[in-house]
């Protein structure tokens, strides 16, 4: 449990089109108390966690208690990040001189108005820019002690942004950009229609943001999940030596862990009433709360203890496509969030959209990547001669 | 920024905007057709395609001799993955590095 997430509250300021926790701003459920987090975080450090991210919801607005927490975590040596919409400076003004707060995560949609505002709201661009301004100019961030990266979720509405994030990322002075395409997951379901990409735009999107990182210079850090699918493809297309090993996504229980609004601590965020209101994990399960347990009891039920299992069997790689036909399915280890959400047809998209135009500029690779195909197609066959009968 | 009118409109295009030399490698006709390419000189249009072609070899180049320098992130949830993997500035050969905080 190397890094934990706490979900502190579902209230927002705003209605983003592709949050994974819109059902919360919707109907409120009750944010945990401050002694309760101080707990939680209590038990964190004597798991042996060391990092803690804060996320909601925007808890820089609508929790009043994040500087007593922070002071908290230096005292038991945590160090936190904050996810933010930074739309209002006040409220993060009085975290940034927080020696425990290490890093603060911005969500920027977009490199302009037009395209970040689609995704946030009308006047959110301007609003987040003209906080991050006045961030990145705050002496601990000037002295390298308070790290400020961008959190950029890319859809159909903004994929053409992809190469311009990483020049505004630049520009702005950020340490690091974090890019991912959207999970249609709570209130992006119901905007899939505009948000959900097809398999050659989102080829395209990785594409243009890692060359576009190789164009500039490689000025800044960028933190993107890679499969060794796409590393391949990347690779055969433009020679961009990405490694295609087995660095897993899903880290396991020894890496990350989640705390969801009623304090659950759970091995995945899709296991929370947030993420999946089918979840059953409404209320507080005693033997899950770092407040009332150490980690280690908590790692020994069956519900992390069965998670870790299929994780470590690589479960998934009967499970989800192209996993099953994937030459690099031994090395993979990717989100299986899907299947903790009983998706049993659930894909992973940058992976699929190898499979499905891969070939169009580089002929042959989904044979190469995808060697299982053709043993897969012979099954269905198969299947379909006997199913005749 | 002005429509790519001339050969020198885009070379100067190519030099200044890294992102549009990207699109050039990744989706040619598309990034010219979204910087408002509207060159109709035939001379002038073979000088931009080897431009291009040009400007797709050199960024090939520099993707394949720089590598990529990679770290386990420390907070994975940056980009959504629980244990993220950052690619680091500069380039050296391909390693993993567990950078200490």
């Amino acid at each position: 449990m190397r890094a934990v997430t706490l979900y502190l509250t579902g209230r927002c300021n705003l209605r983003c089109r592709h949050c994974a926790v819109g059902a919360d701003q919707d109907e409120h459920r009750a944010d945990p108390g401050t002694e309760e987090l101080k707990a939680i975080l209590s038990g964190i450090a004597e798991g042996g966690g060391k990092y803690v991210t804060l996320l909601g919801g925007e808890a820089t607005i609508y929790r009043r208690d994040l500087t007593e927490l922070l002071d908290h975590a230096e005292t038991i040596g945590l160090e936190v990040s904050i996810n933010t919409n930074a739309t209002a400076y006040p409220p993060l003004s009085a975290l940034l001189d927080k020696p425990a707060l290490g890093t603060l995560v911005v969500s920027l949609d977009g490199a302009s108005p037009a395209t970040h505002d689609a995704m946030r709201g009308a006047r959110t661009f301007q609003r987040t820019l003209a906080t991050l301004s006045r961030i990145i100019s705050h002496p601990r961030v000037r002295a390298g002690r308070l790290a400020i990266e961008i959190s950029y979720v890319i859809s159909r509405l903004n994929h053409a942004d992809t190469g311009r994030m990483v020049m505004l990322a630049i520009d702005l002075g950020v340490r690091r950009l974090n890019a991912k395409h959207v999970k249609l997951t709570g209130r992006a379901l119901d905007h899939a229609a505009s948000l959900e990409l097809a398999s050659e735009e989102l080829l395209e999107a990785y594409s243009t943001l890692l060359m576009t990182w190789v164009a500039s210079g490689k000025k800044i850090e960028l933190d993107v999940h890679v499969p060794p699918a796409l590393a391949y493809y990347l690779r055969a297309r433009f020679g961009l030596a990405y490694p295609i090993d087995d660095h897993p996504a899903c880290g396991g229980i020894g890496e990350f862990g989640y705390v969801d609004l009623v304090g659950n601590y759970l091995p995945c965020p899709a296991m929370s009433y947030e993420e999946d209101t089918a979840s059953g994990m409404k209320a507080l399960r005693p033997d899950l709360s770092l407040a009332l347990r150490p980690a280690a009891e908590v790692h020994a039920t069956p519900l992390f203890a069965d998670f870790e299992n299929r994780r470590r069997r690589r479960a998934h790689r009967d499970r989800l496509f192209p996993c099953r036909i994937c030459r690099f399915s031994d090395l993979s280890r990717p989100c299986t969030a899907d299947l903790v959400k009983g998706d049993e047809t659930a894909e992973i998209d940058i992976c699929k959209a190898v499979f499905d135009c891969g070939d169009s500029e580089v002929p042959g690779v989904r044979a190469d990547v995808f060697p299982g195909e053709a043993a897969s197609v012979q099954n269905l066959q198969k299947q379909a001669v006997i199913d005749a009968f | 920024m002005a429509d790519l009118k001339t050969f020198n409109d885009v070379k100067a295009r190519v030099a200044q905007d890294p992102a549009f030399l990207a699109g050039l490698v990744v989706s040619p006709k598309k990034a010219l057709r979204d910087g408002g390419f509207a060159i109709t000189d035939a001379a002038e249009i073979t000088k931009v395609e080897l431009l291009v072609r040009l400007s797709q070899e050199n960024l090939r180049a520099s993707a394949r001799a720089l590598g990529v320098r990679t770290a386990n992130a420390d907070w994975g949830i940056g980009a959504g993955c629980c244990n993220g993997r950052m690619l680091l500035p500069g380039g050296l050969a391909t390693t993993r590095v567990t950078r200490p905080r």
